[in-house]
Parts: C-alpha cells; structure tokens; sequence
C-alpha cells in the first residue's frame, strides 16, 4: 500500500476523467467513515442486500470517481441513478452527511458532461416540451379536469391552488376532490389557465439549468398573477416550491401541502366529515411531506377525524417510513416495484384494507402493488371530500 | 497490492456462481471496490464477492477454496474498525453471510437462542423482546453489527461492564473450517469442560480459524429498570478515579461512560438542544435491576459523585430522561466526526488504576503529534474510546495522525493494557503484535492457526501476518 493509497483511500489509480462537484459536497464525501449504519435505511440496499447499491456504496463511488479512479460506465450510472433521494439515510446517518445534497451535485455532473439515461432525456423533453413529466397535451388534459370548476372560482386571488402533473394525468378525481374541498369550504383562491409541471424532475435528475429555467419561467407567472400562496396536493411540488424555488428567487410563494390546509379546515369547522369509511387504514408517509417538510401530524389529524376508521401505524412511519420508489420508476421499474412490495407487505401484516396517502406518486407506486394484497390505495383530498358529502366515490 | 495471479473469470467465478447462484456473485470492479473497505483506514481489493444462504454453500465455497488456492475473508455488515475484513493479499473472496440472518431455533425455556451469523444485533434484541429477554452485548454499532461479526471480533460495549463481552454469551457453534468440513461445538448445559473450550478459541478469532454460520446464544431477562445518573468533575482524570471508586463500593452499575469536556462541546453542537456544565469530563452511570434497588444506589451514588468532587450531579428516573442521556452518549462519536474530514476510533484498553494515567497519557500524545483527540468510553471497564480527528487528504497531517496511533498503542501497552479491547486486530493493528505478546506466545498462536488452517486460506495477513506483509503503518507514511 502507498501513501497515494491510503491518503486516496481507493487503491486505484486515478487514470479517468476526474468528476468535479461542488466543493461542499466532495467534503461531505470524505466525511462518510464507513460506519455501514445507511444500511439499516436504505431501501434500494434493503432491495438488493449489495452494499454498492447501498448510500455508503454510493458514496464510495462517489469519492472514487472524484479521484478519477473509474470511468462513468453503465453500472456507475445505474448506482447513482437508482438513489431514490428519500433521505431515510440521512435519518440514520451518525455523521449526518448530506447525501442527497452530494447526489444532487453529482447528477448535476452526470447530466453537464451528457452521461444521462435517454428514459430520463425523455422526461426532461416532456416537462421543457409538454410541460408534463408524462409527455401528454396537458393544457387539454388540465381544462378537462378542472375547466368546469375553475370557471366558478375568482379570476385573481393571492392563493393558488396548484394541481401537478402528476395528480391530474394518474389521479384526476382527487386533485378535483381537493379544489372542491377548498371552494366548499368558502377558500378564496384561484387556479391558473393552464399549469407547467414544477419541474422538480428536471433538478432531481440533475439537468439545473433547465430546471432553472422552467422554474423561473412559474416564478414569474406566479408574479405576474399576484400569487403569494400556493395549496397543492402534491408534496414533491410543495417541496420543490419551497426549497428549490426559494433558493432561486425570494420572490418564490409560500406553498402548503393541502393536508395541511384540510387540518384547519376541520378544526374550523369548514370541512365537516360525516361520512364513514369502514374498515382498518394505515398511513404512508410521503418522504416529501415526511423527511423533506417534517409534516407527519397534519394527514394522521384528517384521517382520525373521519368516522369509522380504525387507524394503525405502519412498523416503519414518520421519519423512518419506506420509499414507495417512485422518483426511479423511470427507468427501475422491477426496483420500485420491490421497494412499494415492501410497504404493502407490512401493510398486509397489519390487516388493514386502506394505504392512505397524500401524495400521487405513492399512490401510483403502492396502487400498482396493493391489488394483489386486495388492499386499495387511497388519497386523502378524496377521501375526505367523500366523507364530507361532496364527492359519491372515494374509490 | 499486486494483482491476482489466478483464473477468476475463466474458472473461479463460474464456478463460485454453479454453488451460490447466477446473480449471487459479484466481479464488477465497482463492487470490489465497494467491498474494498470496511469503516477502518484500511483498504484491500478482492477478486470477487459471494452472497451465501446456506451452511452447505460455505462448506462447498470453502472447499473450492482448497481445490484452487483463493483465500476467504467471511464479511457481515462491514462495519469493522480494525480492518477485519481486508484483504491483506491478491486472490481473496469477500464471503458475504449478512444474508444468512434467520433465527433458527427458540429455546426459551434453556434461555438459549440459535441463529444465523448474518442477524443483526438490534433485530435479534426487537425479536426477543416481546418474550421478556435480550441479548445483552451491545456494541454502539448494534443497528448493523451482525452476530457474526460480533463473535468474530467478540464485541463489548457499554454494558460489558457487568455482563461480559460476547464470549459470555456464546453456548455453542457450527463452524465450516478450512477443509470445508462442518463441526458444532459447544453444549446446551451451563456447565461444560469436557475438554479444551474450542468455542472460545474461535469467539475473538476474527474469522481466521473457520467460517461461523450458526451460534447457539444465551439471552437473559431484561431488567425492570435502567436508571442513570451523570456526575461532572473537573478532569477526566478526576473522572477516571470516580469510576473506580463506583465499583470499588459495589455499586454494580451495568455500564459506566466517560466524557471528556471536547467530546461534550462536539454533541452540544451536533444536538443543538443539550447544554452542558462547564467541566473537564462526565461520567455517565447506569444501574439496572428493580425500581425500588436502583432508586437506592442511585441516591448513595449522589453522595459519592460529592465526595468526589463532582461539580454537579443528575439523576435520570424515568425512561425518557435515561433515554436522552444515553443518546448524548451514543452522539459522541457522529458528533465528532462533523469536526474534521477524518476520524479515527481506537479502543484502547488498560486496568482501572491506570485509566486517569491513560488519559494523561492521551492529552500527551495529542500534544507531541499536534493532532486533535477527543476521548470517551467504558470507562468501567478500562476501555477508551480516544478520537483521532484530522484531514487525510494532507499528508503531513496525516503521517502526524498515524504517529499519534502508534504513540497512544504503546502507552496502552506500558500501562499493563492492550491496544485492542473490543474492535480486533485485524489488518489494521498487526505491527503492535510483537510488542503486546512475547516472541513465544506469538509462536503458539501461529501453531494453532496452523492447526485450523494449515494452507492460510481464512482471512491471510490478519492477527498472524503473512511473508512480505507491510504491517509497519508508519512504512509509507
């Protein structure tokens, strides 16, 4: 062993290209010793008992291809790529090294220097394009869903209620439900004529200049209708809002994840649930609700208040809830399914009929799982707009 | 290292893959690199991992082993400290057992558990716990250490103080030796000599006298409470003498930590919530047993911490004040690795009446290196946690830092200690060997590793170093 070797920590030559990240991030990299207390978190390591797939074998790699000690093949980028950005390992983490920060600045790397995966180039044409993550005609799509109820609402108001893309195309029944919930509840706030996904996509996959791009493009829109507040049902983008936004502009608004307003409204006594839904319910916990905003009573207060539910946790919730794998569904099919099978497994032990959550890709992820447990997935705007008598169906 | 000189990818690896499964074995060279490391400083490529399910498996792995000359390095979750799952030689296979993680028999009424050597130490404790029992060693790293990897390093803690290390707790073991045969040994009765003890040879053997694949364990009830108190002195020499003071009285507390004063600035700032008095160390008490017991010794215990000298003193009653306290204890090492880019844990062990000359000798070393060390531990128990902190990538600094190991090693050593109480020797330590133990209990315990493993297949270069093996850590730097 030499010096090189040890100072390097990799035994390899650093013959490659040298992959440059930000410089906090490197830092963070050699911060990591190793403790291997990622793998009682991880849940692509759960998946694939491989430590290479495992946040300490992530950041190995990491700090090797700083060092130029591998070139950025296949396997490399499917390890990089298969992070789902959960943050359950920075939960564990004794160092609280900051791993999505490190992968962020990595991906950011991998997409500059053109080292992507064409299903990703597809997704990121989609939002720039189509300003969907699904690639639809989404001005047709969003004026179907919401054109009827949007021509009752206020032309200006400084609240927005903000869909998502996601919602609307898999989920639209429960992304109306949530407008509904607002209006009868006598909410002032308006929706915009058509919607641009909040392209937090295009960060997480490390395309920055795009994504920057599409966001100040809705900053500015969001100006420009005088939008100070933001409702949405979808917690990816009320994370993306309020990190990723803030952090490109101040003028950025204040967005809630709208569990967080039905919570209030219940307790005001806008939102009355009457309505029961029978059965034994257990809660997933969003990660971009979750670890990213630290809401975990807001959706638990909703659901305890709607008659007849017999509520129980899931052995792993709160800050330690799995990943549904939904952010690498594209192109790790197989892998999320592994990661959502592993959620409707302990949801079965439990008995329950019900997942519910709070966020449409959850939904997709588990919902695509849970039949073959004959466990339903639902959402909550849905069900609770069900359980107030405004909508007939939470199915 | 030089590069491996046999057939991997034309026959080994096929034929690693016939016994353990197509996609069970792992050669790309981002694998070998991620099994390179373990949370050591070491660092040793392998030509190939294996994944294991089965007894049969390692037996027929091992035995390929002999057919084609490739050494073995068993390997649970990696978490090792001292190297122990390095390769110290081309043509080793990183033997994975994490995988082999099934509770095999429950055997409540002997108090006996068997399991595989891939669980975990924390999902045996959550498995035992609604029966009333637990496993008593408990490394901090108890959230991934497999039992494996515990017997193989025969693991400590912060309880070892009153219930032993792992040896204590180990009543049998189906071990795959080096031929790839399978013995068990070991008894289900308490008492056992029927001839010499094969089942401690192998417990702290660090994996290179046979393949550990299952182990029959003792649990014990857990207790009705465990109650702590923190008194604060003014050095962690004073603290030191406390410590030995407790046990002395027979206080029969089941662990005993020291902090020392930079080790509590590091988890006041990490937990950005804990406020500490200003104080050179603390030593942090448990007592277990029923309520009414410890409530007694933890008010004697008050009086002491005064007699002492304590500067002020705490009692912790209910689960949640205890709860915290002990996570500020278990914070002290992620604490201080925010402080630098490197951080290095030793676990040096001395006899209670040399722990205040240990600390001394600690602030010393730190001092004639101009490396920073922070210090907690087992203070009970003799057993120091010092924490080397420094920045690898300088290799002045670095060069420094590993003086400062082989100082603090030797002063362990002059004080009648050891340089490892509870992580090993594994590759990381070798060169401390010769100094530690005498030319000839050095001899017999290379005759016994002959014994089991005349062609060195099991982890080669650790404990008993190998010809031309670079073991001096001080060589390159």
């Amino acid at each position: 062993m030499t010096q090189e070797d040890v100072v390097s920590g990799t035994m390899l030559e650093p013959k490659y290209k040298k992959m440059v990240i930000e410089d906090d991030a490197e830092t963070e990299t050699y911060r990591c010793v190793r403790c291997g207390f990622c793998r009682f978190a991880c849940p692509i390591f759960d998946a694939t008992q491989v430590d290479s797939y495992n946040c300490r074998g992530r950041i190995m790699l990491e700090r090797a291809l700083i060092e130029g000690g591998f070139p950025i093949d296949d396997y490399a980028m499917e390890i990089l790529y298969t992070c789902t950005l959960c943050k359950k390992c920075e939960e564990h983490c004794p160092a609280k090294i900051k791993v999505t920060d490190v992968m962020d600045s990595v991906r950011v790397y991998l997409a500059d220097n053109d080292y992507t995966l064409s299903e990703h180039r597809s997704i990121a044409d989609n939002i720039l394009e189509k300003g969907n993550t699904h690639g639809q005609d989404y001005p047709v799509v969003f004026n179907e869903v919401f054109g009827e109820i949007k021509a009752t609402l206020p032309k200006e108001s400084s609240t927005l209620y903000y869909a998502g893309c996601v919602g609307t195309i898999d989920y639209p029944d429960n992304s109306l439900a949530g407008v509904k919930l607002l209006k009868e509840a006598g909410e002032d706030f308006t929706m915009l004529d058509a919607e641009d996904c909040c392209a937090g996509f295009l960060n997480w996959l490390g395309f920055k200049p795009y994504f920057e791009k599409a966001a100040k493009k809705n900053i500015e829109l969001f100006k420009s209708q005088g939008i100070e507040t933001i409702i949405t049902a979808c917690p990816m983008c009320a994370s993306v809002f309020n990190e990723d936004y803030k952090a490109i502009s101040e003028d950025a608004p204040k967005a809630y994840h709208i569990s967080e307003v039905l919570t209030r409204l219940i307790d005001e006594g806008k939102i009355k649930l009457t309505k029961p839904l029978e059965g034994k319910v257990t809660f997933k916990d969003p990660c971009h609700l979750g670890r990213y905003a630290l809401k975990y009573d807001a959706p638990r207060k909703i659901i305890e208040s709607i008659p007849g539910v017999e509520f129980v946790e899931l052995p792993e919730t709160k800050g330690d809830a799995r990943c549904c794998g939904g952010p690498i569904r594209v192109p790790y099919t197989e892998l999320r399914n592994d990661l959502s099978d592993e959620i409707v497994k302990d949801a079965a032990k439990l008995g329950v009929q019900y997942i519910l959550t709070t966020c449409p890709t959850c939904h997709h992820s588990i919902g695509m799982r849970a039949y073959r447990e004959r466990i339903r997935v639902l959402e909550l705007p849905r069900l609770v707009a069900y359980s107030a008598g405004i909508v007939d169906s939470y199915r | 290292m030089e590069k491996h000189l046999l057939n991997w990818d034309g026959v080994i690896i096929p034929k690693l893959k016939k016994i353990a499964g197509e996609d069970n074995v792992l050669n790309h060279a981002i694998d070998l690199y991620i099994y390179s490391r373990d949370a050591s400083i070491d660092v040793g490529m392998p030509a190939a991992v294996a994944f294991v399910n089965t007894t049969e498996e390692v037996a027929d792995i091992v035995k390929l082993a002999n057919e084609e000359g490739f050494s073995i390095i068993p390997r649970g979750a990696g978490s090792n400290v001292s190297g122990g799952v390095i390769p110290a030689k081309p043509d080793c296979l990183i033997l994975v057992l994490a995988r082999m993680n099934k509770v095999v028999d429950f055997d409540v009424e002997n108090f006996l558990i068997t399991v595989e050597p891939g669980i975990v130490c924390l999902d045996l404790n959550t498995y035992l716990e609604p029966y009333g029992f637990y496993f008593p060693p408990d490394p901090a790293s108890d959230k991934t250490a497999t039992i494996g990897g515990m017997i193989n390093n025969n693991s400590g803690g912060i309880r070892a103080l009153k219930y032993g290390v792992t040896e204590e707790w180990i009543m049998g073991l189906e071990v795959v030796l080096a031929d790839g045969n399978v013995i068990n040994i070991g008894n289900k009765a308490i008492k056992f000599v029927c001839g010499y003890d094969l089942v401690s040879l192998f417990v702290g053997s660090e994996g290179t006298l046979g393949i550990i694949t299952k182990a029959m364990l003792k649990i014990q009830p857990l207790p009705a409470v465990r109650l702590v108190a923190s008194g604060y002195f003014n050095s962690a020499f004073e603290a030191g003498k406390c410590v030995r003071e407790i046990i002395k009285r027979g206080f029969d507390p089941s662990g005993t930590e020291i902090l020392d004063y930079k080790t509590l600035k590091a988890v006041e700032e990490y937990s950005g919530t804990l406020k500490f008095p200003e104080c050179g160390a603390v030593v942090l008490v448990e007592l277990d047993g029923n309520r009414d017991d410890v409530e007694m010794r933890l008010d004697k215990l008050e009086v002491l911490f005064k007699e002492m000298g304590a500067i002020k003193s705490e009692t912790a009653r209910d689960l949640e004040t205890c709860t915290q306290v002990w996570a500020a204890r278990k914070a002290a090492f992620p604490a201080l690795t925010l402080r630098r880019p490197t951080a290095r844990m030793e676990d040096v062990s001395v006899p209670l009446k040399n722990l205040p000359a240990m600390f001394q000798e600690i602030d010393r070393v730190s001092e004639k290196n101009g490396i920073e060390i922070a210090t907690f531990g087992h203070a009970g128990d003799g057993n120091l946690h010092p924490i080397l902190l420094w920045d690898e990538r300088d290799p002045d600094e670095h060069r420094r830092a590993l003086q400062t190991l082989v100082d603090l090693w030797h002063a362990a050593i002059e004080l009648e200690g050891t340089v490892t109480g509870e992580h090993g020797i594994g590759v990381s330590k070798l060169m401390m060997m010769p100094v530690e133990h005498q030319p000839k209990v050095l001899e017999l315990k290379k005759k016994i590793k002959d014994a089991f493993d005349p062609k060195n297949i099991l982890c080669p270069g650790h404990i008993i170093p190998i010809p031309g093996q670079r073991i001096n850590i001080l060589e390159d730097a």
